[in-house]
């Protein structure tokens, strides 16, 4: 059973098919991506309390609407700062790394409605390198945590049909809003050992050391979109992220969430 | 849509906080204890008679400082160096180093037995004793960085000595790379020092292991073969006995003075739900004749410091060091 086919069955049956078409499209845009998140994450392995703080990422974006498909690869990097307040306050940072993509196809459109429904699935995974000097021999910590989502990705074209019918042949700045919904289908976590340290044995074990594979928990993953065109084709994009994810139940369960906020130069390439 | 799942949604999904009270960071640290902690057995201590004594002490809206007297009161139950609890305002201790006599004079060294321009290379302060026959290293941590050049400079200086004197009494330890990166240029060869166990579940014997060390000669820079009398005492702690049970596994080391504090358990670190922190031995680390030294290291030579020999200038422990390599 081939990828089309799986990905057909998964969604026609409850969307229906429609016979809209757009017109063919093969386009290729490179993102240059800046990210603020108000995050927060909480290491069970280690503390029971809720820091919370803030990431700066940066990074790009591949992406190739090729017909009814669309595929996209992106790597970002950032640092976050960290903190919960009691009798005093517990400072923590990170180093983040985020990576995913994804491969949707068009199932359904409606010219009438200016509405496009893709589905498919997408990948998404950080890998972190957190820090909190208050844990001693356990203040440097690595995770990677990455999902296979199911990805719901549903279209509006606010420009128009009219005012593109008009200006045909002149270029248009078409403007887009999204919602994009990514339920997991797969979890892992490869998360630190019972009782992790550093230095262990004989000084030489890396942070990377003592750490397990975990299948499970909990991600969730929405963004809502705005797409601003150009008339050379670029684009602007601005994006709110909601990211929701929980390792499986254990000594060391983790939990991270973050809201962001993204703004996108879209390159057109071609 | 986005609304509904972005504006603090996941406090839907976020698991329960642990309650802060003064009775559950009690039961808290009690709990994680009672499932890291490596040496219940080995000291002998019955950990659940230790949460009826004390729990009787808590009392939810007691004082912080009170609070933090009963935490320490009942880690020091473990009799651990590497066991403390730290509080914005206070941190606590085991005293490993009041088990025993300090076993050295440093006003002794400096003025009797060092010349008054001795060498400080990072952590380690060295001089030819004996007419240039032996080499005298003192280390008085292991928590300052010793570097392959620092440790290479030292030994190139005494490479014509007949052996060394490396003094590491009060030496409260450090990193455990700096041992190592000492260790192995003194090392004939590729050598096993100990075997390591991590706790790995909460059971009291759920350990993974064994991870073997080995000390092996670098194959550049240089090395020294010699025979090497290393001081100790009870104050030398963690990396200090680590670099004392190393010295024990090898033919030309000679341990000479006062058995040291132990602390062959890693202490990791954790947090309160009221943000305090604290530490806990969670690993050991056995001989390769399979013995557990985390009370202490023996002396192969047992010699205490004569208060009456200080008095007069002389260090007995370095005399019989001396003694030994001559």
């Amino acid at each position: 059973m081939n990828v089309r086919f799986f990905v057909f069955c998964l969604f026609a049956v409850p969307l229906g098919l429609s016979a809209q078409n757009d017109l063919p499209r093969n386009n290729h845009y490179l993102e240059l991506t800046a990210i603020g998140s108000a995050s927060a994450f909480r290491d069970q392995g280690v503390s029971p309390l809720l820091y919370e703080g803030f990431m700066i990422i940066g990074g790009g974006r591949y992406l190739h609407e090729k017909g009814k498909w669309s595929n996209s690869f992106e790597a970002m990097a950032g640092v976050g700062f960290y903190e919960v307040s009691r009798l005093a306050i517990y400072e923590a940072s990170s180093i983040n790394f985020a990576y995913g993509g994804h491969t949707r196809y068009e199932f359904w459109s409606s010219s009438s409605l200016r509405l496009r429904y893709e589905g498919g699935i997408r990948f998404h995974g950080y890998t972190n390198i957190r820090s909190n000097p208050n844990f001693l021999n356990a203040s440097s910590g690595v995770e990677s945590l990455n999902t296979l989502f199911l990805s719901n990705y549903l279209e509006w074209q606010l420009t128009r049909r009219k005012k593109m019918a008009k200006n045909a042949g002149k270029p248009v700045r078409k403007r887009l809003v999204s919602l994009e919904v990514n339920l997991p289908i797969v979890n892992t976590s490869w998360l630190t050992d019972y009782a992790y340290i550093t230095d262990f044995t004989n000084g030489e074990t890396s942070s990377t050391d003592k750490h397990s594979l975990y299948w499970g928990g909990l991600r969730l993953q929405t963004r809502f979109t705005y797409r601003h065109f150009l008339k050379n084709g670029n684009a602007l994009r601005f994006a709110y992220w909601w990211d929701y994810l929980r390792t499986p139940q254990g000594f060391n369960q983790l939990e991270m969430y973050n809201h962001s906020l993204e703004f996108a130069l879209v390159i057109r390439l071609n | 849509m986005t609304t509904l799942l972005g504006t603090g949604c996941e406090t839907l999904f976020l698991t329960d906080e642990v309650e802060n009270s003064d009775r559950s960071n009690f039961d808290f640290l009690w709990q994680e204890c009672d499932e890291k902690y490596a040496f219940f057995e080995y000291k002998n201590v019955n950990w659940d008679s230790v949460y009826d004594a004390y729990s009787p002490r808590v009392n939810d809206g007691m004082r912080q400082d009170s609070l933090f007297r009963v935490l320490w009161d009942m880690l020091n139950e473990l009799e651990d160096g590497h066991v403390n609890l730290i509080a914005p305002f206070n941190a606590s201790r085991y005293d490993i180093r009041l088990l025993g006599p300090e076993n050295i004079n440093e006003r002794v060294i400096i003025e009797n037995y060092l010349s008054d321009r001795p060498y400080t290379t990072a952590p380690i302060t060295h001089d030819a004793l004996a007419e240039g026959q032996i080499g005298y290293l003192r280390i008085n941590t292991f928590a300052t960085t010793v570097s392959e050049g620092d440790i290479q400079f030292a030994l190139a200086r005494y490479r014509d000595t007949r052996g060394l004197i490396i003094d590491i009494r009060q030496n409260g330890g450090g990193s455990l790379r700096n041992v190592f990166t000492i260790m192995n240029r003194l090392a004939r060869e590729r050598t096993k020092v100990y075997d390591s166990f991590i706790k790995s579940g909460p059971g009291r014997e759920d350990f993974e292991g064994p991870q073997p060390a080995y000390v092996e000669q670098p194959d550049e820079g240089i090395t020294y073969e010699k025979p090497v009398m290393v001081l100790i005492d009870r104050g030398t702690y963690s990396a200090g006995s680590f670099f004392a049970l190393i010295a024990r596994e090898l033919p030309q080391m000679t341990l000479i003075g006062d058995t040291t504090g132990g602390g062959l358990g890693i202490p990791n670190g954790g947090q309160l739900p009221n943000g305090w922190t604290y530490r806990m031995s969670i690993s050991r680390t056995i001989s390769t004749d399979g013995q557990n030294f985390e009370n202490g290291i023996p002396p192969d030579i047992r010699v205490i410091l004569d208060p009456a020999a200080v008095q007069q200038g002389v260090d007995n422990v370095i005399e019989r060091a001396i003694q030994e390599i001559l």
